[in-house]
């Protein structure tokens, strides 16, 4: 057990720093996939055989084919001149690694002293009927509003990717040409 | 959880549920009006916002938790929503004209507010983290979007995709605070955190959990260090959504602050953890806003660091940790907002297209042209620095009065020094108004009528809150008393 947990882990996050720092993003992507199917994993390992169905369908099913067909639209060989990094890259290395550090710390001396509550390992806690009854009972209201935050961005999506009045305008080729901005401006209330 | 919990759980969000309605509603309708019915949108969001102002007040009661404790519905969240409904409800009003001037689609524009609405008013109710979490989201997407508003400015595209990259940073701390949180104590619910903690499970992680959590609301709130965002996506954004930024979510965060602060990690030994860290930022805040703020050649830019100073001497309400703190925070969220909203709205009457960089030279004369909407803009100026008798100034006097109550003399001094100093870029403007010439011929300026009720709204609201400072101060104790009975 422990050395699945292990071999899952540190594959998992080689190849989420491979995927920052590659700069071809087709190779991204593919070792985004890895990083995807180790999370998945490891949810087997914990017992969350729902979850880690979900990771595996819609992470590395559904969003990465989305994240490929977009790549299919970037210019790779022009990307891969890029500039990948700038001149922070040394500070931002040394506080992501001390907060790292602190991490590793704090974890360790907490549950050094603590113990987890009887049982909690054992209890089949990400089985989907599980999973079910505590999403449709005590966190039925968050499951509610994840719905809205879904609908804003759609809504949203929608609004930045449509054809603008003006495109419109433009495209229709009886389009009255507008008067002179300014004074129309000056007509108009504030 | 049975049907009729389920019924009494729903009755008691019925203001949330309302503001979302209206929402829908909006969105629904916008495909059928006509250029010339257009105005349906904005008299649809200010019934909804008034029926949801009704409800709200309506509702109040004795508190419950609601929803298998994942929200509550007590004063404070009334007092939350009713600030929040007045945001709304003014700055639909003050972007009437702007959405046709710049040729906005107003249906998706007026239901994105809605939805950052919901969000605000489910922060100030929450009382689980997962849910300070989803409401603070709700809010985020549709602030980032509103700020993306302008597709052909490219400031506007810039201010967008800065603050959803740093917005996105944001929420991913504050979403490994609640992991760790939840991996200490195994529980998520702020009413959970404050009995576990009040048995001693102060722990390395948990502190870590916290401090995650205080990076992302610093965020929110854009308090120093974790204002970067800030000035540019004010800048950047269209400046009726700028109006809406500068409140709205800074109130909501703020709101979170006091659920998470304290009705979670609210034991002393705690608090004496949190409280220090709070007060570094609250001066760090205070100075660098204040100072960046003297420095700018944007009038816009100028704002946007006077409400980074702002959210600072918010901070220091929150350090001082009293009855007397928490409700000049509340307080103080309503005098900025009517501050704030007013001060912006004057800036877009006065500089009528958004391509227009917003410099001081666009006020010269307007004492002379416009004699009323250079008092009035006076009045906003005089009201953010702090002169009495505006709600500026009451405002500034409760919080300073709760941090040396709490023996933070230090916080207060720097919060006084720093408000002098700001009289000087607020002054600023009005002497460029009354002591010089202007520099071309201006046309008269025609402002329209719902302009002019937001206009009168906020003058009158902020003499209201300068003058007579005890109704909305008596108001804010009575919601947060129950902040203070709960804890001890």
């Amino acid at each position: 057990m422990y050395f699945f947990f292990f071999l899952f882990a540190i594959v998992g996050v080689f190849s989420a720093i491979m995927v920052i720092t590659r700069t071809n993003v087709m190779h991204a992507a593919l070792f985004l996939l890895l990083t995807f199917a180790c999370v998945g994993a490891t949810y087997v390992l914990l017992r969350a055989e729902f979850l880690a169905a979900v990771q595996v369908l819609v992470y590395a099913g559904a969003v990465m084919v989305l994240f490929l067909f977009a790549i299919l639209l970037v210019n790779i060989p022009r990307v891969m001149q890029m500039r990948q990094w700038n001149a922070q890259t040394g500070l931002a290395v040394g506080v992501a690694g001390l907060t790292g550090l602190w991490m590793v710390i704090a974890t360790t001396q907490t549950f050094r002293k603590f113990e987890l509550p009887a049982g909690a390992t054992e209890q089949a806690l990400g089985t989907p009927r599980a999973l079910a009854q505590v999403l449709f009972s005590d966190f039925m209201l968050p499951f509610e509003i994840a719905s809205l935050v879904l609908l804003a961005a759609m809504v949203g999506a929608i609004f930045l990717a449509r054809e603008t009045a003006s495109e419109e305008e433009q495209s229709a080729p009886d389009a009255t040409p507008e008067p002179a901005g300014r004074s129309q401006a000056d007509r108009q209330l504030v | 959880m049975d049907a009729t919990a389920l019924l009494e759980s729903t009755g008691a969000l019925l203001p949330h549920l309302m503001v979302l309605l209206t929402g829908l509603v909006i969105l629904t309708m916008d495909l059928f009006l006509t250029p010339r019915n257009r105005y349906l949108n904005e008299l649809v969001g200010l019934a909804g916002l008034l029926l949801a102002l009704i409800l709200t007040l309506s509702s109040l009661g004795t508190p419950r938790q609601v929803f298998m404790g994942m929200a509550v519905s007590d004063h404070l969240s009334a007092f939350f929503n009713v600030t929040f409904l007045l945001i709304a409800a003014l700055t639909i009003l003050l972007s009437a004209s702007y959405v046709r001037r710049e040729n906005v689609s107003a249906g998706e524009y007026y239901t994105l507010i809605l939805f950052a609405t919901t969000g605000f008013m489910f922060v100030a109710a929450a009382a689980d983290l997962v849910m300070v979490f989803l409401a603070i989201e709700t809010l985020s997407i549709a602030t980032y979007i509103l700020a993306g508003l302008l597709r052909d400015e490219p400031r506007s595209q810039e201010a967008a995709f800065k603050y959803f990259m740093l917005g996105a940073l944001s929420s991913a701390f504050f979403l490994y605070g609640i992991a760790t949180v939840y991996g200490v104590l195994g529980n998520t619910s702020l009413g959970h955190l404050a009995q576990a903690l009040g048995q001693g499970g102060m722990s390395p992680l948990l502190l870590m959990g916290m401090a995650l959590l205080i990076v992302g609301l610093g965020f929110k709130v854009a308090v120093v260090p974790f204002h970067m965002w800030a000035p540019d996506v004010y800048d950047g954004a269209p400046t009726a959504v700028t109006a809406f930024m500068t409140a709205g979510p800074k109130a909501a965060a703020f709101a979170a602050f006091l659920r998470v602060f304290f009705q979670g990690f609210a034991t002393p030994d705690l608090v004496q953890q949190w409280t220090p860290v709070f007060a570094i930022l609250a001066a760090l805040t205070m100075i660098l806003g204040n100072f960046v703020a003297l420095a700018q050649q944007s009038l816009k830019r100028m704002l946007a660091y006077s409400s980074i100073a702002h959210a600072g001497y918010a901070f220091v309400a929150l350090v001082a940790h009293n009855s007397l703190g928490a409700s000049s925070l509340l307080y103080y969220m309503v005098a900025y907002t009517l501050m704030s909203l007013g001060a912006f709205t004057m800036l877009m009457v006065v500089a009528r297209r958004e391509e227009q960089p917003y410099a001081f030279d666009d006020y010269a004369g307007l004492g002379t042209t416009h004699p009323l909407l250079a008092a009035l803009m006076a009045l906003f100026m005089f009201a953010l620095a702090g002169f009495p008798p505006t709600a500026g100034f009451a405002g500034k006097f409760y919080v300073f009065s709760a941090a040396v109550q709490a023996g933070h003399y230090g916080l207060a001094v720097i919060g006084v020094l720093t408000s002098v100093l700001s009289v000087v870029y607020y002054a600023r403007v009005i002497m460029i108004m009354y002591m010089r010439e202007p520099e071309r011929h201006q046309p008269a300026l025609q402002l329209a009528p719902t302009t002019m009720a937001v206009l009168g709204i906020t003058a009158l609201g902020i003499l209201y809150m300068g003058i007579f400072p005890g109704g909305v101060m008596q108001l804010a104790e009575q919601s947060v008393a129950l902040l203070f009975q709960t804890k001890m």
